[in-house]
């Protein structure tokens, strides 16, 4: 792959990353809680760009956000995104897809939709929520466990996503294997 | 555009981007580590008192916080449920004077005017071979790409609605991003075939599509 078709490739899942996110929260059955899709754009930069490729993808996405484009979920952008309590995952998502496309590359070997499950919950779920409670615990003085308790409610969702996700980039990989970069 | 950006005559869109990053920096620093109600109270006041001070335009757009608020509110009650009432109210009250203070930073300022102030604190990553350029291309990119993706995935789930009655859901995404894939190709050869951008003797694309 030249330059021009990285960089062509890294802006695509930085506006994907922002498209999901711009899409209608979808309620979680039974428990009802709200969940966004822009994670799973996180997952999936990671899933299909590779480590490298898709952190720097993320990193474009919250570049343009700090800039001032409302593409952060519920339309959100701008500077004052960086001081909600949310801060610690936003700024988790470059670390989140690096983890899951760093674990593409480990599981190469094991069936497409098991590698990719295995790692948009890694790095989608683990490793985003490191840096996410302890964001939200610095910004709201709670401690880490209650943040941690508080960001619970959000854990069905995400792991939702991570089947999603599998379940997506299974599909193109039938079609079109070439796209999964992660596992080239 | 699209931006958060609001034209206007206001003090705080005379004053240089650049200076309003390094005052929002400050200010974050210095109320991040006050624990008195009543000082995070006149923070809270001061920050309004600018959104009244650069104009209705402006301080209609207070409403942009409305997503935060559930999020505030669940905030709030968990500190009561803890037991930590005034920590709680003092953490409300400060998150919602920062964020407020610096969405009237992006009200006020361009998106280019932004990349102008952030492109020097950049220069120095060029040492390590990434291209302050390719970077605003991206941006650009990035920004097409958002509208082109809405195109591509209505025209798809309009054909799955003719077709089957009902909405796609998250069935349209593979087909969808095996055409956006394809597309992608055809815009990354487009880019190689007009010389490259390593080739490129101005930062136009960015500065025009912006």
């Amino acid at each position: 792959m030249n330059k021009e078709h990285a960089l062509v490739q890294i802006s695509l899942y930085a506006a994907v990353i922002a498209v999901l996110g711009l899409f209608p929260k979808f309620l979680v059955p039974v428990i009802a809680i709200p969940i966004t899709f822009q994670t799973l754009g996180v997952m999936l930069a990671g899933a299909m760009l590779g480590s490298k490729k898709g952190a720097l993808a993320a990193i474009l996405f919250l570049f343009i956000v700090a800039l001032g484009a409302p593409f952060l979920s519920g339309g959100r952008g701008g500077l004052g995104v960086f001081e909600t309590p949310s801060v610690g995952f936003i700024l988790g998502f470059p670390v989140s897809a690096y983890a899951v496309g760093w674990m593409m590359s480990r599981l190469k070997d094991k069936s497409i939709f098991f590698a990719t499950l295995n790692s948009s919950l890694f790095g989608g779920v683990l490793i985003l929520y490191l840096p996410g409670v302890f964001g939200l615990a610095l910004k709201t003085n709670l401690d880490f466990f209650e943040a941690f308790l508080m960001c619970t409610i959000f854990l069905p969702g995400d792991v939702l996503k991570a089947v999603i996700v599998g379940l997506v980039v299974q599909s193109i990989y039938r079609t079109l294997p070439s796209a999964i970069l992660s596992r080239l | 555009m699209i931006s958060l950006y609001v034209i206007g005559p206001s003090f705080l869109h005379k004053m240089p981007a650049f200076i309003k990053l390094i005052l929002l920096g400050i200010t974050s620093v210095i109320v991040l580590p006050v624990n008195s109600l009543l000082e995070i109270i006149i923070f809270v006041c001061v920050v309004l008192c600018l959104y009244i001070f650069c104009g209705y335009k402006i301080f209609r757009r207070i409403v942009f916080i409305r997503p935060l608020i559930p999020l505030l509110g669940l905030i709030l009650i968990f500190h009561i449920w803890v037991g930590t009432v005034n920590d709680g109210m003092i953490s409300v009250l400060r998150l919602l004077g920062m964020v407020l203070l610096a969405n009237i930073i992006t009200m006020t300022t361009k998106m280019q005017d932004l990349i102008n102030a952030i492109t020097p604190v950049l220069r120095p990553l060029e040492l390590f071979g990434l291209s302050v350029r390719d970077l605003s291309l991206s941006i650009a990119l990035s920004i097409r790409f958002v509208s082109v993706l809405f195109v591509v995935w209505n025209s798809m789930n309009e054909s799955f609605r003719s077709k089957s009655g009902k909405n796609s859901g998250w069935r349209l995404l593979p087909p969808f991003f095996i055409q956006v894939l394809k597309l992608s190709e055809v815009i990354g050869e487009s880019l190689t075939a007009r010389g490259g951008i390593s080739d490129a003797n101005e930062p136009k694309v960015g500065r025009d599509v912006l």
